[in-house]
């Protein structure tokens, strides 16, 4: 899981553009919105693209969306579950 | 009610904020170099071009704006905080309150790289799944408008499109929207990129040349025009702030120039001693050149200076002639580049001016002009 | 200080409902919408999204209206330049306006989409021919010159020989609004006595899965301030009007149709595509369009709302309209139904819309309409007549927050 969740680390860092953001200094366990990494609604909806086309795993409701981005864990939990990549 | 400029920024070929600009203009640098452009198809071809650095943002842009700001907005949002350190205007401060703060820009193309990627973003991934993001930036609004979210700015906010008179439409737009009380400080500011498709284009119906050169030769016949990219942005205001004024700005027109209609019949030229152009170099703009410089010259004993040597000719470099036109009145005179050497002899015997009036007849058929005098 | 008022004297249209202000009255009065199928390019969402698409010829009815264009001209024209000729040939056809004032006046445009439905069309092409054979082959990289903001705007200059101002406001939704405001602004400043002013924006790919990827397009057309309303459609179309100072309008005689007597413009500078929460840009907006009238809130007797559709603008709009106009105060109406959000051109239509209004002294129904999302507005649920109606209000939002809005006032009785 650890692996998935530093992959996932970079892959929203590179997409995302967050240069200034050392993968070092990212709490798997911290928010992703609002606070931790700072992201917004159209972050979300990045995302959402995001983890359907590189993992085929698909957020099907906005309920199953929050939980899932509610930190890097809870992602990384979500993309193994759901993955068909 | 007369318009003054007290800050300029400048992202350019001959680097990012004005001390290294007007540095650059004064030695002569030539910044026309080879870059690699990406043609349709996947080829590369080599050509030259003045591409604008990339401006240094630290200090000047919080990095978590920065990360939503491609190349082109860079540019802009980079210039704009120039402009603002330069005049010593600090909106956090409210020297002057975000609701009378405007954002005015002009810009030929826009975000086009960013469309580019929008568009690749669907070819790549299926039409369910285009990129949220890349839309959203892509949009042409996204110049003012992000500069505008940088500094706070609630006030008027126009991105303006109209070609290689884009940035004089931006000004023209901002002063009048300052003479009608709607803002009482303006960042008025002109930026473009030149991707690989751009540049296909450009050298495809050859207002551009893609061969090897010294450099941009506004007055070669045999068409020197070389492209580049970048922005600049002037701080306008009322004159009689609290802010040192640089120079006035008094009248600023954009209209077609092949309706019969003699634009500068419109403006007030008592006393103009110098007129910049925007006279690039292309074979396709070169008969109509020379004869607005005949035009020109009959009505005004003055000189007539195109700076696209220096920076590229490309649709907002109005911006950077803009920039370099302030500086003038400032007290210098900087001699145009023409293949890569400074044509000394079109600067010998100039004074320094004190009235520079900038007349851009484009190819493409528009016109825009504008007055800038010495205070 | 306010404004002086600037004479409305020609209105042009072109829409899904069809060519000409004519179809645009008879579809509000018919109450039909002209939301459809997307056949103008294939999709495999275009099943999914009604669109607003022109469905008519637009060569035809310029053809109709002013000449044949030959197959040079045409092929350097995008489809929003043909929508943006069609409806200023009507406009300025209607307006009757002597040679000299044409020649005189100028052009000022809102876009947003311009010939992106031409360029985007040359890009696939290269990806496809790269994708199959490698490379591509620039053969039409002219569709190129159709994608700049200047292109309808100097179509127009071209065809009609204007020779005035000429700007190409390129703020998204608000574009067309702000076309009016400022074309109106630069008669006021004796820049101009003529203008020619509006929106044009046809549908491309780009706006349509660009507004797709952002999850706001509804499968069931706009419901705009409806409780169980899921967002916008996007349409295609055109509006111009021929804006004239008094003293020119009244010295030629013309019929003032309306009068443009207020402009207000504000940035939110608070996110790329949500409005402020509490929507103060809008607000500023409307306040400032209000005070450049000599208006207050009490003399405006109807709101053309913005009212795309979406959960975000329309929370925000009738916060924004019960905020300047106190609640219910006023009755309210969104049109995006009847011929999709129009992007630039929005704003220029609703302008046509709201002279509609004045002069026949009725109010349209905000249709897609069958539980509001709150009591906030009186929202016009069946057209009625308005006998009073003196003053109207017109909102309209672009991405960016960036906030337009204009009032209009009856102008001369038949």
């Amino acid at each position: 899981m650890q692996a998935l969740v530093d992959e996932l680390k970079n892959l929203i860092i590179s997409h995302l553009n967050l240069e200034d953001v050392d993968p070092a200094s990212v709490d798997a366990n911290a928010p992703l919105f609002g606070e931790g990494l700072g992201l917004d609604s159209v972050d979300a909806l990045e995302l959402v693209m995001l983890m359907e086309t590189t993992y085929g795993a698909k957020i099907g409701s906005s309920d199953v969306g929050k939980t899932a981005f509610s930190s890097l864990s809870s992602l990384a939990r979500f993309v193994s579950e759901n993955r068909k990549k | 009610m007369s318009a003054v400029v007290t800050g300029i920024g400048v992202v350019s070929a001959l680097g990012s904020g004005v001390e290294a600009f007007k540095a650059a203009m004064q030695q002569g640098v030539n910044a026309c170099a080879m870059h690699e452009f990406e043609r349709m198809g996947g080829a590369k071809a080599i050509a030259p071009a003045y591409r604008a650095v990339a401006p240094d943002a630290k200090g000047l842009i919080d990095p978590r704006k920065l990360r939503r700001m491609d190349r082109l907005i860079r540019m802009a949002a980079v210039s704009a905080r120039q402009a603002l350190n330069m005049a010593g205007l600090q909106p956090e401060r409210g020297d002057v309150h975000a609701s009378r703060l405007g954002v005015v820009f002009g810009t030929a193309y826009g975000a086009i790289g960013t469309t580019q990627e929008f568009i690749d973003s669907w070819l790549k991934n299926g039409q369910r799944h285009a990129s949220p993001l890349a839309f959203m930036s892509s949009v042409h609004g996204i110049l003012a408008s992000q500069v505008a979210l940088d500094i706070g700015a609630t006030g008027v906010n126009l991105t303006l499109s109209q070609r290689d008179v884009s940035f004089e439409a931006a000004l023209s737009s901002a002063l009048s929207q300052l003479e009608s009380g709607r803002a009482d400080a303006i960042l008025v500011g002109g930026a473009d990129e030149l991707t690989g498709l751009l540049h296909e284009f450009a050298s495809h119906f050859r207002y551009v040349e893609s061969g090897p050169t010294a450099g941009c030769d506004p007055w070669g016949g045999e068409g020197r025009a070389i492209p580049g990219d970048g922005g600049a942005v002037l701080l306008l205001e009322r004159e009689g702030g609290p802010r040192r004024a640089l120079a006035r700005v008094e009248q600023a027109r954009v209209a077609r120039h092949d309706t019969g209609r003699e634009m500068l019949d419109d403006l007030n030229l008592a006393g103009v001693d110098l007129v910049t152009s925007c006279r690039g170099g292309s074979r396709r703009a070169f008969t109509l050149e020379n004869g607005r410089s005949r035009v020109l010259a009959k009505r005004l004993a003055a000189p007539e200076l195109s700076h696209r040597g220096n920076f590229g000719n490309f649709p907002t470099a109005g911006a950077l002639q803009a920039a370099v036109n302030v500086l003038m009145l400032q007290g210098q005179v900087f001699a145009p580049m023409a293949a890569g050497r400074q044509r000394q002899d079109l600067v010998a015997g100039c004074r320094l001016p004190r009235r520079i009036l900038h007349d851009a007849a484009s190819v493409t058929g528009l016109h825009g002009a504008y007055v800038l005098s010495a205070v | 200080m306010p404004s002086p008022r600037i004479a409305i004297t020609g209105l042009g249209f072109v829409g899904a409902v069809g060519a000409h202000v004519s179809a645009l009255e008879a579809a509000l009065d018919q109450e039909r919408s002209g939301l459809g199928d997307l056949t103008l390019f294939s999709s495999e969402l275009s099943r999914e999204y009604p669109v607003g698409q022109y469905r008519g010829d637009l060569q035809a009815d310029f053809a109709r209206l002013v000449r044949p264009l030959s197959a040079r001209e045409a092929g350097r024209l995008s489809r929003s330049d043909l929508l943006a000729l069609v409806a200023a040939a009507e406009a300025l056809q209607m307006a009757a306006l002597p040679d000299m004032a044409r020649r005189n006046a100028g052009v000022y445009l809102g876009q947003s989409v311009c010939g992106t439905l031409s360029s985007e069309n040359y890009y696939l092409d290269c990806a496809a021919q790269a994708a199959s054979h490698g490379r591509a082959s620039p053969t039409h990289l002219d569709r190129l010159f159709v994608h700049d903001g200047a292109n309808s705007g100097d179509a127009i200059a071209r065809e009609f020989s204007m020779g005035g101002p000429m700007a190409s406001l390129m703020t998204a939704c608000s574009s067309g609004a702000n076309a009016l405001g400022l074309a109106a602004a630069r008669i006021a400043s004796g820049q101009a006595q003529v203008m020619l002013a509006g929106g044009a924006d046809s549908l491309s790919r780009i706006a349509f899965l660009g507004f797709a990827s952002l999850g706001v397009m509804s499968p069931e057309g706009p419901r705009p301030f409806d409780a169980a309303r899921k967002g916008m459609c996007v349409g295609e179309g055109a509006g111009m009007l021929v804006l004239e100072s008094e003293a020119h309008a009244r010295a030629r005689q013309a019929r003032v149709l309306a009068w443009l007597t207020g402009y207000g413009h504000s940035c939110d500078a608070h996110h790329l595509t949500a409005p402020h929460p509490e929507g103060l840009g809008a607000q500023a907006a409307m306040k400032q369009a209000l005070a450049d009238a000599g208006l207050a809130p009490s003399d405006i007797g109807f709101v053309s709302a913005h009212g795309t559709g979406t959960l975000d603008n329309d929370k925000v709009e009738a916060l924004a309209i019960a905020r300047v106009f106190s609640t219910r105060a006023v009755p309210v109406s969104s049109t995006k139904r009847y011929f999709g959000h129009t992007l630039a051109a929005s704003g220029a239509i609703k302008a046509v819309l709201c002279v509609l209004a004045l002069q026949r002294r009725r109010l349209w129904p905000n249709l897609g309409l069958q539980k509001a999302q709150d009591d906030s507005l009186d929202l016009v649920t069946q057209a009625r007549p308005a006998p009073r109606l003196q003053h109207v209000l017109s909102n309209s939002f672009g991405f960016g927050g960036n906030n337009a809005a204009l009032v209009f006032t009856a102008g001369d009785r038949p």
